[in-house]
């Protein structure tokens, strides 16, 4: 015990820690003000804009049928659509260019709405996975196991950016990389690690409490950050948008996103850490990990399509999004991705990359030599 | 208090040339008082001491400290404190707060760091960065660690480094005053002046090896006070009859003699001599000091090289 209160009191003083946790502050601090300075409160009357816009179209539309100069067309259309051109009247003509051939749909001269809608911008909401169907060829690849299909009112955001949340989770994974390549680095390089085993030589024992103080500090820092942003995201909904939609199982979304971001967040600090002390490197292991971030997938497409489900980042991913793993199958000639697994297996399957680097990181912290 | 036996730790480096650090030392190490470990730099005494303390795997041999191997060395580690080469702190910490985070991991009070800082006369200093420091400072803070579990063992890895020549006087009175207290001190060195004004007992090594171990008189006699030196009216005749009688006698520049001899048997010298007759003015041992000791030791291992 005595052990982790100083591994946490030192976690907790370095320097790098503050410095991360108030970059990430003050970039998600601009990023808010960036937010509500573009939205705006006022809900516009969107359905008259929409038809006006659609009605305007389509009057464009019909005149340019009109034109007498165009009477070829005419005729390709009066075959094509199968009706005969003499026995129509103007107006008949009209009305047929009107509601059929020009047709234009309000729904799709919507303007985009000025306010920030928290629901669905902060998670996404299951509706909006269901885009993600892969699973049309053949029946035994079913769907996500989270495909809860017409459970939910579609939260009404219609904005750019939906479910930034899980996003942004993924890339605080880089905080924990740095912080846990350089927690031994700086140690050896400061030669305290020395200081350390001449007071508690059970390096095992000295190993995994670092291991302890990471995981758990890691993770408070990346819940603490998900929080600050959720927290600001927020408060400009409330300003500068919309909250109506926001329920109960919003919060738990939102709660839930937060808690495994945090666990993964704590995950990656060991996995780096790990990294660093077979490396013998801090900014080797964040090398070989962010580097493995960046062109993982292309690896994937370009040489190892089995992997894709089993791959360390995928999973993570997919779990903190609290989705599915897809995997590459081959149907009909075509690469397809195709559920692999649920988000809970993709967490085991990243504790599994995380314990295959501590492993081995353990067996060489216990035996290398200390000068 | 350590015990050591058939220590071997070689590196082999990627080039592919291995360095053998330690070469088979033997050590025993009986408290209480002031074991001194001599040796010329790279003669193996840190590692010999990192092997000690497990911080780094023998290549062969056996270790003991306060009676247990390595594997067990956690269950006495509280009664061994020590310092590796040069003090190791966080750099942005003050003295105070690393010695408080090495002090949380054995409940040592806070008392007890302050009392620690008095002792190494770093009280005032204990609130300023480790960084600020200066060599002397970063020296007696690391001695300062060492001391917080109050430990019977303490292993001091070259203390006197880095210290200008009060520091080391003041080094030296502490040492001393631990030893008085019962404590154990096993302390290297290369340099000799220090080791022989502090120590009771002494191990010299080079090149991996130990060389000469016992106390310091004992390894002062073995080597160094074979000389004596003699002044008579007719240097050279005298340095002529000594050197047909198969002695080791050579002219000096004021005209005395020195002779290779114990000094116990130098009756003999005046007795041949006078036999001549040529009569001694004076005859004195030269007095031997470890440093001649040591020169002599280390430079016959090393011969050949
Ligand atoms: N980690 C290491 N790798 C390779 N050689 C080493 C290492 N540590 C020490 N040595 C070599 O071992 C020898 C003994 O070093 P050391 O124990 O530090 O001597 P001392 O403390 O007596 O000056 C030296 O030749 C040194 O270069
Ligand atoms: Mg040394």
């Amino acid at each position: 015990m005595r052990l982790l209160r100083t591994e946490l009191i030192r976690f907790w003083s370095r320097r790098i820690v503050w410095a991360v946790a108030l970059v990430v502050m003050v970039v998600s601090t601009v990023a808010g003000i960036a937010v509500f300075a573009s939205h705006s409160n006022e809900a516009p009357d969107n359905e008259a804009l929409a038809r006006t816009e659609a009605e305007r179209a389509t009057e464009e539309c019909v005149r340019f049928f009109r034109n007498e100069e165009f009477d070829s067309d005419r005729e390709q259309i009066a075959r094509d659509f199968g009706f005969d051109l003499d026995s129509m009247t103007d107006a008949e003509f009209d009305e047929f260019l009107r509601t059929d051939l020009c047709y234009q749909d309000p729904q799709w001269f919507r303007p985009e709405d000025p306010r920030f809608f928290a629901a669905e911008i902060l998670v996404e909401s299951y509706e909006a996975r269901q885009m993600t169907d892969w699973s049309s060829e053949r029946e035994d690849y079913s769907v996500a196991d989270t495909y809860r299909f017409g459970v939910r009112e579609i939260r009404q955001a219609n904005d750019g950016f939906i479910g930034i949340l899980p996003v942004v989770a993924t890339f605080y994974l880089v905080i924990a990389v740095l912080i846990g390549a350089s927690f031994v680095g700086g140690e050896y390089r400061a030669g305290t690690l020395e200081n350390l085993l001449l007071w508690e030589p059970r390096r095992l024992r000295v190993l995994w409490t670092k291991f302890a103080a990471g995981f758990l500090s890691s993770a408070a820092l990346t819940a603490a950050l998900l929080a600050w942003l959720t927290v600001l995201l927020y408060l400009v909904a409330t300003q500068r948008g919309d909250t109506s939609a926001v329920d109960g199982r919003f919060w738990i979304d939102i709660g839930s996103t937060i808690g495994r971001g945090a666990l993964v967040g704590g995950l990656f600090f060991v996995a780096a850490m790990s990294v660093s002390i077979i490396a013998r490197n801090t900014a080797a292991a964040v090398g070989l990990i962010l580097g493995w971030f960046a062109i993982s997938n292309i690896v994937i497409e370009l040489a190892a399509k089995w992997l894709r489900q089993w791959e360390l980042f995928n999973n993570a991913t997919a779990f903190i999004r609290e989705a599915d793993a897809v995997r590459n199958e081959r149907i009909q000639g075509f690469w397809q991705t195709v559920y692999a697994h649920g988000y809970v297996e993709a967490g085991l399957v990243t504790v599994m990359w995380v314990a295959a680097l501590a492993l081995p990181a353990t067996l060489v912290f216990i035996r290398r030599d200390i000068d | 208090m350590i015990e050591a036996s058939g220590l071997r730790k070689e590196y082999s480096s990627l080039r592919g040339s291995d360095v053998v650090a330690v070469d088979g030392i033997d050590l025993v190490v009986e408290g209480p008082g002031v074991h001194g470990f001599l040796g010329p730099n790279g003669s193996g005494k840190t590692t010999t001491i990192r092997c000690l303390l497990g911080l780094v795997r023998p290549s062969a041999g056996s270790v003991r400290v306060l009676g247990e191997e390595i594997s067990r060395l956690h269950t006495v580690i509280g009664r061994v404190g020590a310092l590796v080469e040069t003090p190791k702190f966080f750099p942005t910490f003050t003295g105070r707060k690393n010695l408080l985070m090495l002090g949380h991991l054995s409940g040592i009070s806070a008392s007890r760091i302050d009392e620690v800082l008095d002792i190494v006369g770093l009280r005032e200093r204990g609130g300023d960065s480790f960084k600020s420091y200066s060599l002397g400072m970063k020296q007696r803070l690391a001695v300062g660690a060492t001391l917080l579990k109050d430990p019977d063992l303490i292993i001091l890895d070259e203390p006197a480094n880095g210290l200008d020549p009060a520091g080391i006087v003041e080094m030296r009175r502490l040492i001393r005053r631990l030893a008085d207290d019962g404590k154990t001190i096993f302390v290297s060195s290369h340099q000799l002046g220090e080791v022989q004004l502090t120590c009771d007992v002494l191990t010299i090594v080079s090149r991996g090896q130990v060389i000469r171990s016992g106390s310091v008189a004992d390894v002062v006699a073995s080597v160094g006070n074979r000389h004596v030196r003699i002044t008579i009216e007719d240097p050279a005749g005298a340095e002529q009859v000594l050197r047909s009688a198969g002695y080791a006698a050579r002219r000096d520049i004021d005209d005395t003699i020195s002779v290779e001899i114990d000094p116990r048997e130098a009756a003999r010298l005046t007795e041949m001599l006078a036999g001549t007759g040529r009569y001694l003015q004076a005859l004195e041992p030269v007095q031997g000091s470890l440093e001649d000791a040591f020169l002599e030791l280390t430079e016959s291992n090393e011969g050949g090289v």
